[in-house]
């Protein structure tokens, strides 16, 4: 059974934070899903835990670098038996389903080599709420209440 | 939450992501190990699809109407063929 231990947005930083420390060319990383609202969280300093802790971070890039870095944390793997979370690659396609505009919207950093995308808290919700999962309807609520939205969804 | 061909984008993430590092050998090396590892839950089943997958592995990103299209001439779809690209997990990659 996966690990579901991801609950707070320091786990994700630390994750990015020893990517971007591994690299050796530039690369690009974007996060969607829960994972990214947890780093919205951790990075305008609030600790407030997800209600349900995730089992994943899922992360979209174009370095075979950065790739094969989370090859080593999928499902299964002792990164995740070290860490209580996965990583779970997801493919560039997967940005259709976002507002045409997300990326005006979204949180950019550079990080030595890699450039970090994090899509707004709004955009990432867009998906999940399509889905009316109860987890993910919890998630929008705990984004909500903890004022990572600048609107209601 | 799929793509063009219809196929999921969790399973569309393995021919994504195993075009990406199919390209280095030792990558592939690794990728084969692991798929037909008596351990792997999959790995009879590879062995039958091991010439398709192959095929779609070794492809550029960017053409999978195209294949998508030959593969409908033999009967299979490209959605077919990702669903039997085995996926990685477990200590043993």
């Amino acid at each position: 059974m996966p690990r579901r231990e991801l609950k707070n947005g320091r786990q994700v930083h630390d994750w990015i934070t020893a990517v971007a420390r591994r690299i050796s060319q530039p690369a690009n990383l974007t996060l969607i899903g829960s994972a990214a609202l947890l780093w919205h969280a951790h990075d305008r300093g609030i600790a407030a835990e997800l209600p349900e802790a995730s089992m994943d971070i899922d992360p979209l890039t174009d370095s075979d670098e950065v790739a094969r870095i989370c090859f080593e944390g999928l499902i299964g793997s002792e990164f995740e038996k070290d860490h209580g979370f996965h990583i779970n690659l997801m493919p560039d396609a997967v940005l259709n389903e976002f507002p045409l505009d997300w990326q005006q919207r979204a949180v950019v950093r550079q990080i030595g080599l890699l450039k970090l995308t994090m899509p707004s808290a709004e955009d990432l919700l867009a998906p999940k709420l399509k889905r009316h999962d109860p987890r993910d309807i919890k998630h929008a609520e705990w984004a909500k209440d903890i004022g990572l939205l600048r609107q209601k969804t | 939450m799929m793509t063009s061909t219809g196929i999921l984008y969790q399973e569309y993430s393995k021919l994504h992501y195993g075009r990406m590092l199919w390209k280095y050998p030792d990558f592939r090396q690794r990728l084969l190990r692991h798929w037909t590892d008596p351990r792997h839950p999959h790995a009879d089943r590879f062995k039958e699809w091991r010439p398709e997958v192959e095929r779609i592995l070794e492809s550029p990103k960017g053409s999978d109407e195209e294949l998508d299209r030959e593969l409908r001439q033999r009967g299979l779809s490209l959605r077919v063929v990702v669903k039997e690209i085995p996926s990685v997990f477990g200590d043993f990659f």
